[in-house]
């Protein structure tokens, strides 16, 4: 299964013209607002038509703009997960849950029974929405969207106007559905920690056309990527493996076949966790630096050199297959002559990576 | 003329035969005029709330006519129409055999049309209440626009049309100048409490029984409210709650 959307729409002053595809996983379409993501959404979906283009899920075409091509909103077969619920306040979860059943999309993607076990449903199925947290909301509306027999399931987002506890509660929930629900699943977003934690790929948008699109840490680690889009602090984002919760309260992970020494994280060993660095917490050295009380040291290569206008230079260094990015001033840049491919070290203090930052 | 199972009233109130007449006539007027309107009105309300089409304004003004009219203005127009060669009442007494002024029922097209808009105003309320994303949520289930209306729209509107309807009662149960107009005001036959308490007036020294109608009129119109109120926030309990 897998989604291939090539439109065009001008609304007002406001031109959005896409070309992506979507396979089984989740594909998160990135951007801040204004961005055009809802636009781009409510013309997948079929609640706005596109100027011209085609959408084809799999080999069927749902809108073709010249052969006149346009399946309705509730025949293309495409779950949705609004940010705002919208449950049926007069239904009660388990009514809401039925819905499509009885009155719309019959299908056996999943059975109610399955839904209510893995969404941990069975407490609140006799429940009015109205008396339900937000997280439980979207779990409802997310079990809702996978019984109407989706094709393909649009989350528009979903944690947007949740509380961090709140959010925490509903993630592992979606990484199920990610994982267990072979369907391709569009996640709507502007949060770059939901993005870096759920999605394989990413579509970034950005004034109605793709900025960039691939695969999610490199792209949210590229400075051209969070130069255009303000990102409000450079950063670099990497996956590495917890390897051991040492007795002195540090944890060890595993990354680009070196370790990296973090305050005890709350991961079990073996896990994948993912990092945010930010690039002003890198410092640069060309030789491997001694008795340093910073515990991070990678050593890599220089594969980007971009000066700013300012007195500031950014520098992208590889390390191991992995991308980070760093902040520096032209000054130091000129006094240790960083060339393209030149071997540097990278390091960080252990406190440089802020608790906050760490996804899990 | 006084049917068995009016005696205990009469024993209670000493109610005469005419009063008796003109509140059983009122409370069936009202109740026919609310069963007449309520589906109209309804598909009106969504029209007005939901539908972008060219001459809407003119559609919300033509509803609200009656409500800005004086009444025996609409009484007068309907008399013109309904009379044995107006119209419309030509065309029912060639076809049907009908006439529909100086008849109770026209009582009731009277009652229906005055407060029509009210009933709309009302219902109206209601559709705007209801969150159009509610709709598009149940389309992106599969569901269709006929079935969207009936399982989500509608339920959600219920207390407006109570609302609606015991308005609708209440105006009509109270309806005065239209009626007089296009059915007179004959005992028995198109007298409803307003007229009834109207004819008193006009006799000296006949306070008591005006008071008496009036006092009556008076807690059916609260007891109509008192009930839909009751039915409202049962209504919205039941939401709340279970």
């Amino acid at each position: 299964m897998s989604i291939a959307v090539n439109i065009e729409k001008t609304v007002g002053d406001f031109q959005l013209k896409t070309e992506f595809y979507a396979d089984i996983g989740i594909t998160a379409i990135f951007g801040p607002s204004g961005a055009g993501k809802s636009t781009l959404v409510n013309l997948i979906a079929g609640l706005v038509k596109p100027d011209s283009g085609y959408i084809k899920i799999l080999n069927e075409v749902i809108f073709e703009s010249q052969l006149k091509i346009n399946v309705p909103a509730n025949k293309r077969g495409i779950g949705f997960v609004f940010q705002d619920a919208r449950l049926f306040p007069h239904m009660k979860v388990e009514s809401n849950l039925k819905y499509s059943n009885r009155f719309g999309r019959k299908g056996h993607l999943s059975s109610f029974t399955e839904i209510v076990e893995v969404l941990n449903l069975a407490q609140i199925l006799h429940r009015l929405p109205g008396n339900l947290s937000g997280g439980e909301k979207q779990r409802v509306a997310i079990g809702r969207a996978l019984l109407s027999n989706p094709k393909i399931l649009i989350l528009d987002e979903p944690l947007t106007g949740l509380d961090e506890g709140l959010k925490a509660e509903v993630i592992p929930y979606l990484e199920f559905v990610r994982d267990n629900f072979k369907i391709p699943i569009l996640y709507i977003s502007h949060s770059q920690s939901e993005v870096v934690r759920l999605s394989d790929r990413i579509v970034v948008l950005e004034k109605g056309r793709i900025l960039e699109q691939g695969k999610t840490l490199q792209i949210l680690s590229s400075f051209s990527v969070a130069k255009k889009l303000g990102l409000r602090d450079l950063s670099s984002f990497v996956e590495a493996k917890v390897s051991k919760h040492a007795s002195d309260g540090i944890t060890e992970l595993d990354f680009a076949g070196s370790k990296l020494f973090l305050p005890k994280i709350d991961a079990i060993l073996g896990s994948k966790v993912h990092l945010r660095i930010l690039a002003k917490d890198i410092t640069l050295a060309i030789e491997k630096p001694k008795k340093i009380s910073a515990l991070n040291i990678l050593q890599g290569k220089v594969d980007e050199v971009i000066l700013g206008n300012g007195p500031g230079a950014i520098v992208g260094i590889e390390v191991g297959g992995h991308r980070l990015t760093t902040r520096i001033t032209q000054r130091s840049l000129n006094a240790m002559n960083l060339k393209h491919g030149q071997t540097c070290f990278a390091f960080l203090k252990t406190v440089s990576v802020a608790t906050s930052d760490i996804i899990t | 003329m006084i049917k068995s199972k009016h005696k205990k009233w009469i024993v209670v109130l000493e109610l005469s035969s005419q009063e008796i007449d003109a509140i059983l006539l009122s409370i069936k007027v009202s109740i026919w005029s609310v069963v007449f309107s309520l589906l109209p009105a309804v598909y009106i309300a969504y029209v007005l709330s939901r539908k972008k089409f060219w001459g809407r304004q003119a559609l919300n003004v033509i509803v609200h006519i009656p409500l800005i009219l004086p009444p025996v203005v609409t009484g007068y127009f309907l008399l013109l129409l309904f009379n044995r060669t107006g119209i419309i009442g030509r065309f029912l007494d060639t076809y049907f055999g009908v006439t529909v002024a100086f008849h109770w029922f026209g009582a009731v097209l009277a009652a229906a049309i005055m407060s029509f808009p009210l009933m709309v105003r009302a219902i109206r309320l209601g559709f705007e209440s209801v969150d159009p994303k509610l709709e598009v949520a149940a389309y992106s289930l599969g569901a269709n626009k006929f079935i969207i209306f009936l399982t989500i729209t509608l339920p959600l509107i219920i207390p407006a049309l109570i609302t609606g309807a015991v308005l609708g009662f209440a105006k009509s149960m109270g309806e005065f100048g239209a009626t007089i107009t296009f059915v007179s005001n004959i005992p028995g036959q198109t007298q409803t409490i307003p007229s009834a308490i109207f004819e008193f007036l006009q006799i000296p020294d006949n306070n008591f029984m005006t008071l008496r109608l009036v006092c009556l009129s008076l807690l059916i119109s609260i007891g109509a409210l008192y009930i839909s109120e009751v039915l409202a926030s049962r209504l919205s309990r039941r939401e709340q709650n279970e």
